[in-house]
């Protein structure tokens, strides 16, 4: 099994736009495609609330909840940042989001728990798309009380690449993190899901391809052939 | 038509008898148990008819299972069989004070391990059934028996069924944080809530003052219509006093305590949930305290994880409270 440290995902990111011209929006897709899929098999039987950040997490985040809409499934999205500030794929996938009528609100910044509360609390599932594999410290407000709320909530929860507040490269929690039932990470597990302690963290993981040509990794092959590397 | 489902994995028990220890066992009595299973055995035993609902491995231990189940009076027919996977088995060494009893899982890789959600025709399962059962022993299994569980109860809530869980918590199963997260998540499907104190510190880091404050921050956390706590106070392996109090709309039911000799206490927290869900079954609180400890009460008398009670003896407990020979 591979695992990949946050610099390898990056790395790995790069080289599949820049060397073999897959555009990052083609990514990004068959991520949120394949978790789409992976959660109606898991099973929805109810409404499902699509937390997103400003960054290509929640830009994945996006193309769950057109899918997830697509498949006739109730869907919420809750934008915890101002659009305007979205940029490139992420902010793209938001358009369409918008202009599908897919449920969306952007709760303000002085966050009224209350109203995140109900919003979480009759949900059959959360997916949590705030914060990805790149995440060096500990979530700042109001990011920290999100993440309470959406523990706190009786909902499942599916993280999309890993739990957000989890540091991707040991596996431990960086601050206020997410508890997921269900983690669907992109391309390979993260080295930080070896530490057995993780599990508490992202619950099963599943593994979400992305059609990325196999003469990528043969071609990078040194990079990816220590598992234990560091970026 | 059933009046009642359970849902869970079921074992092949080996204990070696006399108070041996398993180093030392040259033979193993036999028995079947498992926490729903036995739920639906003492259901059955006290007038219901259940079933009880699984993934087994078609073999000889998966027959022995089912044959056992069939033997108490449960129907298995909804059971899932497959030719994949096997049938987990655990070992319990009976101890005597100092030294308490103990049991040895061997149950990785079980058949109910590997179910999926889609697995189980719930609305098929659920047709004329009233009560759906579950304990937290099931999710503990895996992340595919955890997101069939909550399956499970959002199916009985829809087919407008009344649904229960048995937190009880297994250490050897999960962390507690897990059990929290996934406990949680179950809770929003459920009615009647049973637990100990401690296992509902060690899930939900509840803690009260007093068990009547568990209860009540239970009630509250939980959009649930009934909380019951057993209570067990064990100064001797073999000696018990064995009790519990029911929670509802705000008022505490309490029932008598039994000091219970103790042949073999497995299985008890399961007979005591189906005493509860028997006089649930009539809407009536106090009944299904009085019946749920009774049962149990008896059940500890019993050997196996099988409640091999009658209705009309856990009645005549009630009646008279006295441990006359009956003739």
């Amino acid at each position: 099994m591979m695992f990949l440290t946050c610099h390898q995902s990056r790395e790995l990111d790069r080289r599949a736009i820049e060397e073999f011209g897959i555009p990052g929006i083609m990514l990004m897709e068959n991520a949120g495609r394949g978790m789409a899929e992976l959660l109606l098999g898991l099973g929805v039987n109810g409404r499902v609330v699509i937390c997103c950040g400003k960054g290509n997490n929640g830009g994945d985040g996006f193309v769950v909840a057109r899918w997830l809409d697509a498949r006739g499934v109730a869907v919420r999205v809750l934008l915890f940042c101002d659009p305007a500030e979205l940029t490139g794929d992420a902010a793209t996938n938001c358009h369409i989001v918008q202009k599908s009528g897919i449920s969306m609100a952007v709760p303000p910044e002085s966050l009224d728990e209350e109203v995140l509360r109900r919003e979480l609390v009759d949900a059959d599932w959360i997916v949590d798309a705030l914060f990805g594999s790149g995440l060096k410290g500990p979530v700042r407000p109001p990011y920290d009380r999100i993440i309470e709320a959406i523990n706190a909530s009786p909902a499942r929860i599916f993280a999309v690449d890993i739990p957000s507040g989890l540091d991707s490269d040991n596996g431990l929690p960086l601050g206020a993190t997410v508890r997921a039932h269900h983690t669907a990470t992109i391309v390979a597990q993260k080295q930080g899901f070896t530490a057995p302690a993780s599990r508490e963290w992202t619950g099963e993981v599943h593994v979400i391809e992305l059609g990325l040509p196999r003469a990528l990794f043969n071609a990078n092959a040194a990079l990816f052939s220590n598992p234990n590397a560091v970026g | 038509m059933p009046d009642a489902i359970t849902f869970g994995e079921a074992m092949v028990r080996l204990s070696p008898p006399n108070f041996r220890r398993l180093e030392q066992a040259r033979s193993l009595d036999v028995q079947v148990g498992g926490a729903e299973l036995n739920t639906a055995v003492a259901l059955a035993r006290l007038g219901r008819s259940s079933s009880w609902v699984s993934r087994l491995t078609r073999n000889p231990l998966g027959q022995l299972i089912a044959n056992h189940a069939r033997e108490a009076g449960v129907a298995v027919d909804q059971v899932v069989w497959t030719n994949e996977d096997r049938v987990g088995l655990y070992f319990l060494e009976f101890g005597a004070a100092p030294r308490a009893s103990s049991v040895l899982y061997d149950r990785r890789g079980a058949a109910i391990a590997s179910i999926k959600p889609g697995t189980i025709d719930w609305p098929a399962v659920f047709a004329g059934a009233r009560w759906f059962h579950v304990t937290g022993i099931t999710p503990a299994l895996s992340t595919g028996a955890a997101d069939t569980t909550r399956e499970g109860l959002q199916a009985a809530r829809a087919a407008g069924m009344r649904t229960s869980i048995d937190l009880n918590y297994r250490a050897k199963l999960w962390s507690q944080a897990d059990a929290g997260k996934w406990m949680t998540a179950l809770m929003p499907s459920c009615d009647v809530l049973i637990t100990t104190e401690e296992d509902a510190a060690r899930v939900f880091g509840i803690e009260g003052e007093n068990y009547e404050d568990v209860a009540t921050q239970l009630a509250r956390r939980f959009p649930v219509q009934v909380v019951a706590i057993t209570l067990r106070e064990n100064p001797l392996v073999w000696k018990n006093s064995w009790t519990a109090i029911a929670f509802r709309d705000g008022k505490i039911y309490r029932t008598r305590s039994y000091e219970v000799e103790i042949v073999d206490r497995l299985g008890a927290g399961d007979c005591f949930a189906a005493g509860l869900i028997h006089g649930l079954l009539d809407d009536d609180v106090q009944k299904a305290l009085d019946f749920g400890v009774a049962a149990s009460a008896i059940k500890h008398t019993i050997p196996g994880d099988f409640a091999w009670i009658s209705r009309e003896e856990v009645e005549a407990l009630l009646k008279s409270g006295e441990l006359r020979i009956s003739r």
